[in-house]
């Protein structure tokens, strides 16, 4: 996030696009709520389905699957139609600007209306309240970036924020809410093929010959691969060995069928986990690790903020903490590789990471802070790009919309896009394992709208055969008017009924994220 | 600009002290932010001030009346006053409404009821978690000796158990038996653990059960304690007076065993009076303690009493507990009604005895021996004769026999039981020959003489110190004869004084000295659980008129207790035990007939602790107490409105914060429900527990399976970052007894979150400690994962990427880091496949 989640409340206006955040993240969704009940800020909210907050928004601009870029981009046309544009912070702050500019011409509402289906007097309303609020702030997750456009949604929602000044101060932002405890903090430390911590790339000499001087060795300066690289490489065969950390691809990763093969072709699989997982019932080797209340750290949340993790109990049978073991192999490796604390870790990640510097477990013991903090005596950063961009100038990207990898067609006529459960959390391995979590959601749906349901003859609590080009699985039907006619909804949580058999591996050319929020199906009564 | 703040805040005072205070600050506010308390149970920060608990009263100069300091904003030159007597006792009155619609038990009846306080619903639930150990730990807090006392105790817990509605009481005796019995056979028994010595030593004189209590307890306080025993084996009446086929000397000799083990000294053959000296201990010692018990037996006054032949019960049974036997004739009569009458007649059959008599003046209703003893003694062969009193005894050298009268019932006496009266021309003469009386001990005091007040030691109750300084008692010496947990209770009351009188004069001068502040004094210094275990009785509202309706449950009869078979206990001299103890199985079933009556937040409830702190008497006015059906229908969150005090927090925070409005107040039932009045879990809830975080009782709590209220012990409670989603909300994991994770809380206003949790992070920790989880390496071998040691696991990863990089370079080794490992994890895990193995190929799923 450029803000803090504490801004939202400061924010006049709130676009939430791809985000269900009264399910995904409800602290966040109960903050929304609360400012817009209050009468402090307007809600704009962009979503296939009828989410929680629906309920809450001035606006619902109920876009199709896979059209994010041309809804942006008409609520861009807009506000330049309008005049609503922020000319003092284009000119000052940004460049880049006239290209985009020129693009943005063709997305009139009307023809927005037609790619989306949102209807364009929404889109003009939608455009209005956003870019007259003093401060706009703009909340997405994965129903922005999971599809194979993710990066230029993105850069579209960098955009509209740029264009109408809402950058750098409070109550505005573009705000990525992440969606696992420490994703942010896996990303800072350099858990990418491409950058080392604090994002410095492999391919920089500079960053490289620090991270060999600190390291004592030679390090490649070619970037790596990422997850769905290697689960492909693993399929071909160029990819021997892999190590996996707390991480459930068997569940977790696109068309399951062929992440099982790809896993299966690997001469050697280990996996370190607190739960024999899915994944981990396909390894060579397990490692039993101490789960987040066993061991002592820090994760990372959504706005960059550093906060401890405490031991509040002993890990079970002789379960270690993740970094006794990865340390012990390392020193297997005949690396030397020994620390005593977790704390003496982050000792070396502060002088390896510029914006992890000033932080310390002895100031945290005051308080969480967020980085940039780039000295002990720095208060943290709650507001990125303040006064300059990182790059310096905001630069504009001219992006285009272009339909989802996967169509429908007369043989898969219905869109299927995948999301969370309040009750769930991603492949289940804690939250099926809570018991009253796992009474309140036991079980898989597939959600459709009530014309669907006709179509196909189907009622709710009916069993039903979902399938894709890639697999079939059988889930419960649940009939809900919060979703549109010929889009299909289910959570991922279920390994006995994986939504991710369905999905599509198609990736995201620069992200390489996959395309989860779309891919084609259709349903039979089973 | 700092300077225009400063300019704007005001001047006020509050009890007395002086405050600069923001404009826009409530006087509860101002209150809480300069650490003076204002007692309150409707505000939450999180939510707008309601005003409804008027516990928050306080004075303002110049108002009249009181004003509610959660609404009433403050003014420049304000005079508060929070504490007043009239402002107390407004609260008082105000509690005292809540409570006439309090339909609760804070602590279980059975728990109240014990002498010891012994938490009985807690042990129980231990052991239906099969953490024997862990239960014998929370008995011996308040009673250490459970082996003896589950044998042999008078069991006022079992009177007063809910379960006697529902099939007979649950079997709380031989539950702590049971375990007593399992960790006596355990390798890993329970042991308390002893303080650093103190330098200080204390004697204790008579090792029964209020000596040995008392030494127990400072024992683990670490004082070096001598207890002086006259008679030759340390035990007193537990070992003298209780007959083996009750209490075997095994199980006693294994309880006193555990004070050696502590440090304790026992000398036995030494008799105040004979071998030392009150002066001389005093002396030699820091602190005295007086547990002499009450030896004599009485006479019963009837004529040729002290004819050869007859005895006195207490006599014959020390006489059968040193000499292993006594000489009796083939018929005997014993008169009495209580457990040494019934002891003595049970005693007499096992040494030879063929014709036992059991004389008691009443009815066997009226009997105060044990009802399982009594019921023993029939299927034995005992004969009863009720309503029968000796008047002479017959024979000149020994008996011959003893003639008696028949008693007729009459009006009530001052015990509440019928009187008797002889029936004059009913004389009967019943031929034995042995006559054992069995009606009452008194206190000797050999040695002591000079504690005696009247015919037994006095104290001051308070204090538990004797006339003479330094010299403190309790038992039977100081009560006249009573049960033996009374006297365990003495014994570890008093081990906590002289505690208090061995290292904190000034607080022990406070135990002396009965004024209110003395009072708060003791307050202070007692823990929860001492006070809960009657140094002081702390307020438990009490659950009044139960209905077998209110408690739900179908009748189940309690399990019996196996007993030795009638012609295995025959035999001259045999006095093998009877009572043979429930079987594991049989005592996880007996288990499940508790039904949990004590609050699971007894220990940290805003209404109980209020209550506590303004001197609130239980509410017996039961009749006007609206009973409530629990709602349990919903899976995380259980509502019993009888505790429901209407505050409205829960009706708040579910509109004002989550947006969901799951609870209504309504108006005219004054009552708070799910709504529309329908089960919760059909209500709209989206199962955050945030009711349960605001809710100031037990209405709302976490909907656990029974057993698991681990509110026996204060939790370990640690702070850390929530492990779900990226929002990282600042939660409190709560740590039991045995290590366990049990329950998140939070602190309101604290993280990001400011105190809010969502159901995932308040509801999902069980995982942490769910079976299924890892706890060793794994090797796959033979198509199988077998668990290895971590060497062998280890050595065989990084033997496999070793290989991989070797044969076909670094890159055709991947690594999956992971976004829900630590910072410190995920820079581990890139440097070494970065650092160690040479590839850039790591990634996570940041993208899925």
């Amino acid at each position: 996030m450029t803000n803090s989640i504490e801004d939202l409340a400061e924010a006049k206006a709130i676009l939430v696009i791809g985000s269900n955040t009264t399910d995904a993240h409800p602290i966040i969704g109960y903050q929304i709520k609360k400012a817009v009940r209050e009468g402090c800020a307007k809600l704009i909210v962009a979503d296939p389905r009828r989410i929680n907050l629906v309920d809450y928004a001035d606006i619902w601009l109920e876009l199709k699957p896979g059209t994010n870029i041309a809804l942006l981009n008409g609520l861009m046309n807009v506000i330049m139609s309008e005049g609503l544009a922020d000319r003092d912070f284009i000119a000052a702050r940004t460049e880049g600007f006239e290209e985009l500019e020129a693009i943005l011409s063709k997305y009139t509402p009307d023809v927005v209306e037609k790619i989306t289906g949102v209807a364009a007097d929404d889109i003009r309303k939608a455009a209005g309240l956003y870019a007259t609020a003093e401060n706009a702030a703009i909340c997405y997750t994965m129903g922005i970036t999971q599809h194979t456009s993710g990066t230029n949604n993105v850069l579209a929602i960098a955009n509209l924020a740029m264009m109408t000044g809402n950058l750098g101060k409070i109550g505005t932002g573009v705000n990525p809410l992440r969606g696992q405890n420490n994703v942010q903090g896996a990303c800072d430390m350099g858990g990418l093929p491409d950058v080392f911590t604090g994002y410095r790339n492999v391919a920089d000499n500079a960053a490289r010959d620090k991270f060999e001087k600190a390291w004592g060795v030679n390090l490649s300066g070619t970037p790596g691969l990422t997850v769905t690289e290697i689960m492909g490489g693993a399929a071909h065969g160029d990819i021997k060995a892999l190590y996996i950390m707390g991480e459930n691809p068997v569940l977790s990763d696109p068309d399951i069928n062929h992440v099982r093969e790809a896993l299966g072709k690997l001469d050697f699989l280990v996996v370190q986990d607190i739960f024999l997982t899915e994944t981990a019932e396909l390894a060579d080797v397990v490692l039993p690790s101490a789960a987040f209340a066993e061991k002592e750290g820090t994760f990372t949340n959504t706005e960059r903020r550093v906060q401890r993790v405490r031991k509040a109990a002993e890990a079970p049978g002789i379960a270690k903490p993740d970094w006794q073991i990865i340390a012990e192999i390392g020193l297997a490796l005949r690396y030397p590789m020994k620390y005593s604390s977790a704390e003496e870790i982050f000792e070396e990640i502060r002088t390896l990471t510029p914006s992890y510097t000033g932080i310390t477990y002895e100031r945290l013991e005051e308080g969480s802070l967020q980085w940039p903090c780039p000295s002990t005596d720095h208060p943290g950063t709650p507001i990125l790009h303040t006064s300059a961009f990182t790059r310096g100038k905001g630069l504009f990207s001219a992006v285009e919309y272009k339909a989802p990898a996967e169509e429908t067609d007369a043989e898969y006529p219905l869109i299927l896009t995948t999301g969370r459960s309040l009750w769930q959390y991603h492949t289940g391995t804690m939250t099926r394992k809570s018991a009253g979590l796992e009474a309140l959601a036991p079980h898989n749906w597939i959600e459709l709208n009530p014309a669907d349901a006709k179509q196909y003859g189907l009622a709710d609590g009916d069993r039903v055969a979902v399938a894709s080009r890639r697999g079939t699985i059988t889930t419960t039907v649940k009939v809900t008017e919060g979703i549109r006619p010929g889009v299909v909804f289910m959570p991922f949580h279920y390994a006995e009924s994986a939504a991710n058999v369905l999905t599509n591996t198609a990736i995201d050319p620069v992200a390489k994220i996959p395309e989860y929020k779309v891919c084609a199906v259709k349903i039979a009564k089973s | 600009m700092p300077e225009a703040v400063t300019q704007t805040e005001l001047n006020i005072e509050i009890d007395g002290q002086a405050l600069l205070i923001h404009p826009k600050k409530t006087i509860l506010e101002a209150a809480l932010a300069n650490g003076i308390n204002v007692p309150r149970l409707c505000n939450d920060p999180r939510l707008k001030p309601n005003a409804k608990c008027g516990m928050c009263a306080v004075e303002v100069a110049g108002v009249s009346g009181t004003v509610k300091a959660c609404e009433t904003k403050i003014v420049d030159g304000m005079v508060i006053k929070t504490h007043t007597d009239a402002l107390v006792n407004l609260r008082r009155k105000r509690l005292d409404e809540m409570f006439a619609d309090h339909w609760a038990d804070c602590i279980a009846p059975c728990r109240l009821a014990c002498p010891a306080g012994t938490d009985a619903q807690g042990y129980i639930g231990l052991i239906a978690q099969k953490r024997y150990r862990d239960a014998v730990a929370l008995i011996k807090q308040t009673n250490p000796f459970p082996g003896i006392i589950g044998r042999i105790c008078t069991r006022p817990c079992e009177s007063v158990c809910r379960r006697n509605l529902a099939g007979g009481s649950v079997s709380i005796c031989w539950l702590k038996r049971f375990v007593a019995d399992k960790d006596r056979f355990s390798d890993m028994r329970f042991r308390p653990e002893v303080k650093a010595p103190t330098g200080k030593k204390v004697a204790i004189v008579g090792s029964g059960a209020a000596g040995l209590a008392a030494a127990y307890y400072l024992a683990i306080e670490g004082h070096k304690t001598v207890v002086f025993e006259a008679m030759p084996q340390a035990g007193g009446m537990l070992r003298y007076g209780i007959p083996s086929y009750r209490l075997p000397k095994d199980v006693l000799d294994d309880e006193i065993n555990e004070l050696l083990e502590l440090g304790v000294e026992i000398r036995t053959d030494q008799r105040l009076g004979r071998d030392l000296t009150l002066d001389e201990l005093q002396s030699r010692y820091d602190a005295v303690f007086l547990g002499l018990g009450a030896q004599a037996g009485v006479r019963i006054h009837v004529e040729n009493e002290d004819v050869m032949g007859v005895m006195r019960g207490i006599n014959f049974l020390r006489g059968v507990g040193l000499q292993g036997k006594i000489e009796l004739g083939k018929r005997v009569a014993v008169t009495g009604g209580g457990n040494v009458a019934i002891d003595s007649a049970r005693t007499a059959l096992r040494l030879g005895a063929e014709k036992v008599y059991l004389i008691y003046r009443r009815t066997r209703d009226q009997m105060p021996a044990n009802d399982v003893e009594i019921e023993e003694a029939e299927q034995e062969g005992i004969e009863f004769v009720f309503l029968t009193s000796p008047i002479r005894v017959i024979g000149s050298d020994r008996v011959k026999g003893v003639e008696c009268i028949r008693m007729v019932p009459g009006d009530p006496d001052v015990s509440g039981r019928p009187s008797v009266k002889p029936q004059p021309g009913s004389e009967f003469v019943l031929a034995v020959d042995n006559l054992i009386t069995a009606v009452g001990q008194v206190v000797t005091a050999e040695g002591a003489e000079i504690t005696l007040i009247g015919k037994t030691i006095g104290i001051n109750k308070r204090t538990m110190q004797t006339t003479v300084p330094g010299v403190f008692a309790a038992g039977d010496a100081v009560s006249s004869p009573d049960v033996a947990i009374q006297a365990v209770t003495g014994g570890r009351r008093a081990a906590h004084i002289i505690n208090q009188y061995l290292l904190s004069p000034p607080n022990w001068n406070a135990w002396s000295d009965g004024s209110p502040e003395a009072a708060h004094v003791i307050n202070q210094y007692l823990t929860d659980e001492e006070r809960d275990s009657g140094l002081a009785k702390p307020f438990s509202a009490v659950r009044m008129g139960v209905t077998k309706e209110d408690i739900g449950v179908p009748s189940v009869a309690r399990i019996p207790m196996p007993e030795l078979e009638l012609s295995k206990r025959q035999g001259l001299g045999n006095f093998a035990e009877v009572e043979l103890g429930l079987s594991e199985e049989d005592a996880l079933k007996e288990v499940q007939r508790c039904l949990e009556c004590g609050c699971i937040k007894q220990n940290d409830c805003d209404l109980r602790d209020l209550a506590i702190e303004h001197g609130t008497q239980p509410n017996e006015n039961y009749g006007t107490m609206r009973h409530f059906t629990i709602d349990k229908s919903h899976p995380v969150v259980l509502l019993n409105q009888n505790k429901c005090i209407q505050c409205r927090k829960c009706v708040q925070i579910c509109d004002e914060v989550v947006g969901v409005g799951a609870f209504e107040y309504r108006e005219a039932e004054n009552d708070i429900v799910p709504t529309g009045n329908i089960p919760l879990a059909e209500t709209k809830c989206e199962a955050c527990g945030q009711c349960i975080s605001a809710c100031p009782t037990a209405a709302l709590v976490e909907n656990r399976p029974k057993f698991a209220r681990e509110f026996l012990w204060p939790p370990k409670v640690t702070t850390t970052t929530c492990t779900y989603c990226g929002v990282g909300c600042t939660l409190e994991l709560n740590t039991d007894h045995a290590g366990k994770v049990f329950r998140v809380t939070q602190t309101i206003g604290e993280g990001v979150n400011k105190g809010n949790l969502c159901g995932k992070g308040r509801f999902g920790y069980h995982f942490i400690s769910h079976p299924d989880r890892l706890t060793t390496p794994l090797i796959r071998k033979d198509g199988q994962l077998v668990p290895a040691t971590w060497d062998e696991a280890i050595n065989l990863v990084a033997a496999k990427l070793f290989e991989a990089k070797s044969a076909f370079g670094a890159d055709s080794v991947a690594g999956l880091t992971s976004a829900r490992c630590t910072n410190e994890e995920n820079y581990l895990f890139q440097k070494l496949l970065r650092a160690v193995v040479g590839t850039n190929n790591v990634d996570h799923c940041a993208r899925l």
